[in-house]
């Protein structure tokens, strides 16, 4: 009987197995994907072996990469870019770490209430959940983002506008600001070279602006792993959780299994008792007990689990709401180098509390030309799905393909790109929803239709 | 009030295994009706075995013009769609291959619905009345019934055939001279212009097209072609898109590094190889750290 089982190692399992593994508690963490634990054998800067979403190390699928991912339904052109394995999505995260707007909370009384989600408020208040920002704030730590050539660029572009800039942790209203990022800055070295002899840990420490924030942190070299750069809890909150004995008086450390796909909660009498997985190498299933689950297994596999546990769902809301942060992006073509490839992910943002926030996001050539050929209005010059949006840009929305793409690519031009990443509709809707699948089950049972 | 015309004429059946390029694969293997028709008739597992590869050759074939398609280059695709470039593009990358390899491999695709959808498409070829028993020789005459076998056996359906075939069948919508030509695959036999009204038309989920998948999936999945379509659609090009700049035709796994600049880094000048940049500008407004709560 353990204390705690926490189901899932991405953003948000390892943040509790840290806190209670150093308080004493006995914690399991199971993961079903696997654990990078030697990155620099594991891992490399190459877009398909990292990024494809069916083959690369980073994907939603088991450890063995010769296996096929796992499948999820998602009836409507749409992709969800999650990750199994030990830090979860946060392996390949920009590490933005903005605190949610006040206005979304309870109790909010400002002049822009009404341009929030009131039907679906946080049931607290904003100053409720400040201490926990903080501490994790600290933990992590979230620091205020260094600048490269494209963050200029973006920042440039924001004081044009004459939108207000922000200086604070809180957004209360329009503004852009540098990102709060879960990023070591730049030390010694880092940023200032492009030298292999000097990129190394110590003579360099933090983000060395390599730009590959998407193929998963390594850096710099010869750091250990709880200072690499980009704090993805498998650089941070994992490694804390792990060793909670050795730095916490009172403390012990978390058990972690990889390959290990909980496929149900047991429960008794209305509470949680156990879980039961599935070891994917060997297909054996296993079965511990607890006095506590934790369900932190992501948007779609939390309620999957859910609902093939059986567990109640009475007001029909296991499920529903999902906020997937459904993005778009808008892409600038500049005469000149904007670094688009170079330095942290994503650096600079823009807040329109109520209704949004305007990202820069850098990208390396395969996933800008993945973003660029992804739209729901159809190819640009071809056809449009009745949409092809006209505004105050060259042409209709829609993907960059063919000869356009070419031309747009070549001779840097990738780095003659910036993008802004639109987040926007982040409201609750009942009908984005997480359900059984008609389509045949996998190994771990009915499979999530999004 | 009328109901507006169509964009595109309904799928003439009659001409439908033609059309997916199948017929043409045929010819491939054989070598043409007159030589076929000396030949001994093979047994259906020799058929089979026979079939399976050139069927291989028209998913390969459909993916490579997929692939010229989403990066034009100097090679026989672009040329054929009519946007041949002088550097290299994504054929050369071989994000086709690349493709092709995604979907048989590594797509997460249940059978239980990738096989009706394969067999929907074959039977059509039958209810169409394509009369392959009747218009050839007689091993010839032995592939549609092969090709049933093919797909009604235990082996897993390759998605790469399904997806081909399909895109074979909005070709011959789209075009119906593209049912012959220079490549196995009709698709690849498009200009850059129809290649795109393939995808307009999948991104649509042409309701001939869904009728006629549709009906031959199993309960519940009855009626979920159209998400499934448009899912195919979108994923094809992001998927061949993304293929155009990597590193995988020149990747060696047992040393998890390059054997020469993938084509989409010799086309953007990008190299991906280091661990760190000089590109810090120092901090905007010299500030280093957020503070206060508002």
């Amino acid at each position: 009987m353990r204390d705690v089982i926490v189901v899932g190692a991405g953003g948000g399992g390892p943040v509790a197995a840290k806190e209670l593994a150093e308080r004493g508690l006995d914690v399991l963490l199971l993961e079903a994907g696997p654990r990078h634990a030697r990155p620099r054998e594991e891992w490399t800067h190459y877009e398909n072996d990292a990024n494809h979403p069916l083959t690369g190390f980073f994907r939603f699928g088991p450890a063995d990469r010769a296996k096929s991912a796992w499948f999820r339904e998602t009836p409507q052109s749409s992709f969800v870019m999650q990750l199994s394995g030990v830090g979860g999505t946060t392996q390949h995260y920009y590490a933005n770490s903005p605190r949610a707007y006040p206005g979304v909370f309870s109790g909010y009384s400002g002049p822009d209430a009404g341009a929030y989600d009131t039907g679906h408020r946080f049931p607290f208040r904003y100053a409720e959940l400040v201490p926990y920002y903080e501490w994790v704030e600290a933990t992590l730590p979230v620091r205020t983002a260094a600048m490269g050539t494209k963050e200029e660029v973006y920042f440039q572009g924001c004081e044009t506008l004459g939108i207000p800039v922000q200086t604070a942790l809180t957004t209360t209203g329009d503004s852009y600001r540098p990102q709060q990022n879960a990023i070591l800055q730049p030390g010694g070295h880092a940023g200032r070279t492009a030298d292999p002899r000097l990129l190394v840990f110590p003579r360099s420490t933090g983000c060395t602006f390599c730009g590959h924030c998407a193929q998963g942190c390594m850096q710099p070299v010869r750091a250990p792993r709880n200072q690499f750069a980009k704090r993805s809890t498998d650089n941070s909150y994992v490694p804390m959780a792990l060793t909670a004995d050795a730095w916490s008086p009172g403390g012990r450390a978390a058990e972690l299994i990889t390959d290990a796909f909980v496929t149900r909660i047991h429960t008794e009498a209305g509470a949680a008792t156990g879980v039961t997985w599935r070891t994917g190498a060997t297909g054996e299933s296993h079965r511990e007990d607890a006095r506590v689950v934790v369900l932190s297994g992501g948007c779609t596999e939390s309620p999957r689990l859910w609902h093939n546990s059986g567990l109640p769902d009475p007001n029909g809301w296991v499920g529903r709401g999902l906020t997937d942060h459904h993005l778009d992006f808008v892409v600038g073509v500049f005469d000149r180098d904007v670094g688009n490839s170079r330095g942290a992910g994503s650096a600079a943002r823009c807040d329109f509390p109520g209704r949004g926030a305007l990202e820069q996001a850098g990208l390396p050539p395969a996933l800008q030309a993945l973003v660029l050929s992804t739209s729901d209005s159809g190819i640009r010059g071809a056809y449009a799905n009745g949409r092809g949006l006209q505004g105050p840009w060259d042409g209709p929305t829609g993907r960059v393909f063919g000869p356009e793409l070419a031309e747009l690519m070549q001779d840097g031009g990738h780095d003659r790109l910036l993008n802004v990443l639109v987040f926007t509709d982040d409201d609750v809707e009942p009908g984005n929803r997480i359900l059984p699948s008609a389509f045949p089950a996998d190994a771990h049972g009915p499979v999530p239709k999004v | 009030m009328t109901e507006p015309p169509p964009p595109f004429p309904p799928l003439p059946r009659r001409v439908f295994l033609a059309r997916t390029g199948v017929l043409g694969a045929a010819a491939g293997l054989t070598g043409g009706h007159g030589r076929a028709a000396a030949a001994p008739v093979p047994g259906v597992e020799e058929l089979i075995g026979l079939v399976r590869p050139v069927l291989a050759r028209l998913a390969l074939d459909t993916f490579r013009g997929l692939a010229a398609f989403a990066l034009p280059g100097d090679d026989a695709y672009s040329r054929a769609q009519g946007t041949p470039r002088g550097r290299a593009g994504g054929v050369a990358a071989e994000a086709g291959d690349l493709v092709v390899a995604s979907l048989d491999r590594l797509v997460p695709f249940p059978q239980e619905v990738a096989r009706p959808l394969t067999m929907a498409l074959v039977t059509a070829a039958a209810d169409a009345g394509i009369g392959l028993p009747r218009q050839l020789p007689p091993e010839l005459g032995r592939l549609d019934a092969a090709l049933r076998l093919l797909l009604r056996g235990d082996e897993k359906i390759p998605l790469s055939l399904v997806a081909a075939v399909l895109l074979g069948v909005l070709a011959a919508q789209v075009n119906p001279a593209a049912a012959n030509g220079l490549f196995l695959s009709p698709f690849s036999r498009l200009s850059y212009r129809d290649k795109a009204r393939v995808f307009e038309l999948l991104e649509h989920t042409d309701s001939d097209l869904v009728a006629l998948l549709d009906t031959h999936l199993p309960q519940p999945l009855r009626g979920s072609v159209s998400g499934l379509l448009k899912y195919l659609g979108s994923g094809l090009l992001s998927l061949v898109t993304f293929g155009c700049f990597t590193e995988h035709a020149v990747w060696d796994a047992g040393r998890r590094d390059i054997t020469a600049l993938p084509v989409g880094w010799r086309l953007t000048g990008y190299d991906g190889r280091t661990d760190g940049l000089d590109d810090f500008k120092g901090y905007y407004q010299g500030r280093k750290e957020a503070v206060g709560r508002a």
